[in-house]
């Protein structure tokens, strides 16, 4: 069995104020899509349900499907739907 | 595009015209969108505070600067405050010239849906009594992967 990657989680808007932070570190198993992290979130993020409709996600800056296979140090940011403007 | 995407004080509207500055272009359309009151008493909305990727809004935006360049043959900047923006201030300002006033306006809107639908800024609502609530954003057509 290969050994866990470091994977750093961002999180913006609603989900960072529930995490109280903006950044989240997790060991993950090598490969995991990139929609595994979701349950890699603090509790107060998460509430024990799956992402919400809508969230998108990026890999080093790039949107991502959330099957998309993770490397060591990769930046995954997990972005609800936007609401600028 | 020359200018940074994101800015944490006031919009300089002017400056985002200027980056599309173009001799050969003789159209150029504007749109800036400001923060509104809402609601009155104390739910009155008085203020927005936007959050953002900062990186990938960068790059949002230079991805749809190249695609409105081949679909109408324009230049357009984009300009988006962060932070606690009080209602009647800009909060975006989207410039797009060509050669052609249809292609300008086309552009232009078509720069506005995108953004509103890609650019990595939420909004919380800051109530008049103090509270804050973050503004549910609009699902994208393509939940996962565009």
């Amino acid at each position: 069995m290969r050994d866990p990657i470091t994977v750093r989680i961002l999180l913006f808007a609603s989900l960072a104020e529930r995490a109280r932070t903006r950044v989240v570190e997790a060991r993950v198993p090598p490969g995991m899509p990139v929609g595994g992290v979701w349950g890699h979130l603090p509790d107060p993020v998460t509430e024990g349900r799956p992402p919400p409709d809508g969230v998108r996600w990026a890999v080093n800056g790039q949107w991502a499907a959330p099957g998309v296979a993770l490397a060591d140090g990769d930046e995954v940011a997990v972005l609800t739907p936007v609401s600028g403007g | 595009m020359t200018t940074r995407v994101l800015t944490a004080g006031p919009l300089d509207a002017g400056a985002v015209l200027q980056a599309v500055r173009d001799p050969a272009h003789g159209a150029t359309t504007l749109f800036v969108g400001t923060t509104r009151i809402e609601g009155d008493g104390g739910d009155a909305v008085v203020a927005l505070a936007y959050d953002a990727y900062g990186p990938m809004a960068e790059s949002v935006v230079a991805v749809l600067v190249d695609e409105v360049a081949t679909r109408f043959g324009a230049r357009l900047a984009v300009a988006h405050r962060v932070g606690e923006v009080p209602a009647g201030e800009a909060s975006i300002a989207v410039a797009a010239s060509a050669p052609h006033r249809a292609e300008a306006f086309a552009a232009c809107r078509f720069a506005v849906d995108a953004l509103k639908r890609d650019l990595p800024v939420w909004k919380q609502e800051i109530r008049a009594d103090g509270t804050r609530r973050w503004r549910d954003g609009v699902a994208p057509a393509i939940p996962s992967a565009p």
